[in-house]
Parts: C-alpha cells; structure tokens; sequence
C-alpha cells in the first residue's frame, strides 16, 4: 500500500474504530475475543483497502469483513472457554447499569449465532435487511426471519430491561 | 413493532471494555501481508470456500476445448461435469512453508516460494511438479509471473524496502530498469516472448504501467494513460491489461501500447482487468451494490459477463476457466461456463486454496496461514488437473 492509500485507510479507520469494535463485543460476548477480531479484520481490510475503496459502500464492505472474521473464530476449537473479564469493574457511564449490559450480553450470547448475528448487524450497526443479507452471505429473507425470532427472544428475556431502557412511548408502538 | 426499538437502545447502551486493537499493529501487519500481497490471498480459513461455493450453482459443466462464453454457451446437451484430481507437490528443499500461485499456461511451471516466518520468501519453481529453489540474492523475494519457458519475474526486498526487479532466465537474473523518476517497481507478468509488464511507483507514490520488450530489460517503456496506471498482466500477442487510476475502472493497452477503457456492464463501476490469456480476460468491478464482483471479457465476441459469486476475477486460462478469490481471502475455481468446480482435497491437509490455472486445465494451489493473521495453517502446495 503506498502513503497515500494508508493515510486513507487510517483515518477511515480510526473514525470507525470505536464502533467496530463495539460491534464485535456485542457479537462475541468477550472484550478479549473482539479485540482478536477486529484486530484480524483490520489488517484484513488494509491489505484489500483498494478493492474496498472502489466498492464504494465501504462500510458494508467492512461490516462483511468483521462478520466473517466472527465467524471463522466461532468456527476455530478455541472458542471454548467462557472468558468473562476478570480485570476491576469498568467504570459506568451515569445512568448506566452494569447489570443491565451484562443480562443483555448474556441474552445475546444465548441466541444462535445466526440471529446474534444479524440484530448486532440491523440494529447497533444500522444495516439494511439488505446489506445485512450480503455482510452474512444469506438471503434477505433469512435476515428477516432470523431478526423477528431472536428479537422474540430477547424479549422474552429481557423483557423487564427492555421496557425499562425504551420507556414506555416504546411500549405502545 | 417487534421490540426493534427496545434493542437499538440496549445496544447503544452496551459500553465495551478498552479495546487493546491496535491500528498500527494493523499497519504493520498489513504491510507484511501486502509485501508479498499474492500470498495475502491464501490466508483464509478454508471453511470461508464454502461462502462464496454457495453463491453459484453446483453442477459442473466445463468443456475442455471449447470456449462456451455468452455468445456460444452450449445450449441443450447435458455437459460433462468437470472432474478434478489433486496431488500434493513436494515442497521446496530447506524447510519453512511452501506457498505457491503461480503457474505457467502449458501448466509445466509453477512458482511459488519457501515461506520462513512470515516475511522471508525463497523463491521456488516446480518444474512437472519438482521443486527447486531459484537462488536470487536478497533477504527476501517473491515471484510475480512465470511464462511457458520457465522465466520467471519478481522483486526483493529486505525489511520491507524496495531493492530490485528481476528477470530470471536459465539461472541468470537480469535487473529491470526503473523509468526515470518511478525507482520502485513491481514487476506482475511476464509472456512467452520474454516481454515483462509492472509497474513502477514514484517516491511520492504515483503509479505508471511499465513494459519492458524482452531483451531490453534497461529499457523501460511507460505505458501512455491519462492518469495513474498499473499494469497487472500480458498475453503472449502482447497486449496489457491494467487498472487506470485508483478506480477508474478496467485498462487495456495494446500490443503498439495504446490504452482504452474496458467496458463493463451498465451500473458497473471502478474496478480492473486484473489477467488475460487468449480470448479471455477477468477483472473485477463494483456491482450495483457496491461489493467487487468478478468480470469476463470475451476478446473475440467483445461481450463482458459477470460471473456468480462476490469477489476478485484473479486467473484465466484460455477456455475461459477462471479462479476467484472471494472477498476475504476465500477462492473458488470456475469453469468455462463460470460455474463453480469441486476440488478434492488430499487427506489430512487443511482446504488448500485454488490461486491460478492453465490452459491444460492443471490448477496451482496452497494452504498458508495469512502473514499477520495468526494462523499457523498449512504451507502445502497442491496442483488440481480437470478437465
């Protein structure tokens, strides 16, 4: 990559740093496991960073790069082990309750990777149903599917939560 | 309303720990993989094949001999599928990896490297499936292109640093000259005649497409464009194919070296012509969508064709069988018909990777754990015949 192409792909990059790898917590369950892939999916995205360019929906492009990048680490032995963080208890955004993230990581953990997957994807990324479909290299129709039943279940889960944090304008919509 | 809603709010909620990425480990290992960027595309998990295999239909239709593009595809008759037998290649003597990607279009050579680390690359030649060390001096270099006499092409580097072009003929290597003001080089093919292509950078990183006539290696001819160009492969009646600007779109020169887009189908956009073999060229271009898709121009019929599946259009034979490499790192091998092949694999090897193919239908391919991904995968060279 020459100088120009990598000052592209920092900044680009940097800017989107934070959310990514949100993104991956959400979908891993495990601070440590989102770093190895996001960090996997960066340099991933560095060495393609001109085909990426010319894709023009870059941020697409990259949310299929980190979706694939989770999904290989599902495929690998080591996801064995449940790694929750062990190290002093992060501080808390006000208002924000700790307890609270932790029941919906552990909700999301419990739904089958499928649907993880795509409510990460359709509602923290803020992909279409159709982008979501081409990120996971499923159909539209899947996507549709997969989302009406794990947010089924994360309602039945959470339900308590989720009535709390949306308030009840939600409730009635 | 399903709760949609609810779940955008937990989500935007949900605060990760610190995040220990490191975007300039990210630069670092990049730049390893982009060094030797050929190899970049092996590194994927072989269960990733099965992604892109799933985009395309399943049954097998390549008919050795013929060239059945858009224009005289092959109508009633139920096709032969294509069959496929692999052989596992001995790797280079030395010890480290093996990594290979290159063949020549009789299928004889192929070329590829002893891998140690993740940075250092031997070049090797497997001559009817022999290996051999090619002794280049240098920390490290890697094999661009290989022609149908075993020449070979490429470039050294040592820590990562530009050193020299090469050609390498019966056991001589002979430097390639920089064009003035371009002393950074990339040499990506070579044809039967000897006549090598690259490409060649400036010190602030602006690109032309460089032909050098076989014979004249202190020669350089810049190839003309209206912009930034790279050239990134030529057949043997010595026309270039290439990339104008940085997504421009698909170039082609030819052989008295006059440039002209190629075209590509309506809502296409950016992309390369990335090989050609006879008829045949592949190339990639972003979808209406925006996802690179792999391209097929017909030279004789001037039909361009988009073929199944989402990635780069990397290799071409001259029956028009193509392999692709998916967007991250997986590939596929197609045939004439642009219909995916089933490749066998040899017992007790992870997935190797299908990465170039000839016109006899010999497929080159490696397993490799990607420089910088972590992945201590593979390092097996494989060679597929089908027909």
């Amino acid at each position: 990559m020459r100088t120009e192409d990598e000052r592209e792909f920092t900044e680009y990059v940097g800017a989107r740093l934070g959310r990514l790898h949100r993104a991956a917590y959400l979908l891993c369950g495990d601070a440590h496991r989102a770093d190895d892939v996001v960090q996997s999916a960066l340099t991933t995205l560095y060495v393609q960073w001109r085909k990426a360019r010319a894709a023009e929906h870059i941020d697409a492009y990259v949310h299929r790069i980190l979706v694939r990048r989770y999904l290989d680490e599902k495929r690998r032995a080591w996801s064995r082990v449940e790694l929750r963080a062990t190290g002093p208890e992060r501080t808390a955004p006000d208002g924000y309750d700790v307890a609270e993230r932790d029941a919906v990581l552990q909700a999301l953990r419990e739904l089958p990777v499928g649907q993880r997957t795509v409510l990460v994807l359709r509602y923290f990324c803020d992909l279409s149903v159709d982008e979501a479909a081409r990120a996971m290299g499923c159909s539209p129709g899947n996507v549709k599917s997969q989302s009406s039943r794990g947010l089924a279940t994360l309602r039945e889960r959470l339900g308590a939560t989720v009535v709390a944090a949306a308030g009840p304008e939600e409730e009635r919509a | 309303m399903n709760g949609e809603n609810e779940v955008r709010v937990l989500f935007a909620a949900v605060e990760a720990p610190p995040s220990r990425v490191d975007l300039d480990r990210a630069v670092v290992d990049g730049r390893r993989v982009v060094r030797h960027r050929r190899y970049a595309w092996t590194g994927a998990a072989a269960a990733v094949v099965a992604a892109l295999a799933v985009a395309v239909p399943a049954t097998l239709v390549h008919r050795p001999g013929t060239s059945p593009g858009p224009g005289n595809a092959p109508s009633s008759a139920p096709p032969r599928p294509t069959v496929c037998t692999v052989t596992r290649l001995a790797p280079p003597p030395g010890g480290g990896r093996a990594v290979a990607d290159r063949i020549d279009p009789t299928g004889r050579y192929i070329a590829g490297a002893r891998v140690l680390g993740d940075r250092d690359y031997f070049p090797a030649l497997w001559t009817d499936g022999v290996p051999a060390l090619v002794p280049v001096p240098g920390q490290s270099s890697v094999v661009f292109g290989v022609n149908a006499h075993g020449v070979l092409v490429g470039e050294t580097q040592n820590n990562g640093t530009f050193v020299s072009a090469w050609v390498y003929r019966d056991g001589v290597p002979t430097h390639l000259t920089a064009p003035a003001g371009h002393p950074i080089l990339e040499p990506t093919g070579v044809n039967a005649a000897g006549t090598v292509v690259g490409i060649a950078y400036t010190a602030d990183d602006r690109a032309v497409a460089v032909r050098w006539v076989a014979g004249r290696y202190d020669r350089p001819e810049v190839l003309a464009a209206p912009k930034d160009a790279q050239a990134w492969g030529i057949d043997d009646d010595g026309t270039v194919v290439g990339q104008l600007g940085m997504s421009d779109g698909p170039y082609v020169w030819d052989p008295s070296g006059h440039g002209t887009p190629l075209a590509r189908p309506a809502g296409y956009a950016g992309g390369s012509a990335d090989a050609i073999r006879g008829d045949w060229i592949v190339g990639t271009a972003s979808d209406p969508a925006g996802d690179p898709v792999p391209l097929r121009w017909n030279r004789r019929t001037g039909v361009v064709e988009r073929l199944p599946g989402k990635g780069i259009g990397q290799s071409v034979n001259a029956s028009g069988m193509v392999v692709v490499h998916g967007l991250e790192g997986a590939a596929a091998l197609l045939d004439a018909r642009g219909r995916a092949v089933t490749l066998p694999y040899p017992a007790g090897v992870a997935h190797p990777l299908p990465l170039a193919v000839a016109d006899d239908g010999n497929v080159v391919g490696s397993t490799m754990g990607g420089a910088g991904t972590g992945s201590t995968d593979g390092g097996v060279v494989v060679r597929w015949s089908c027909g």
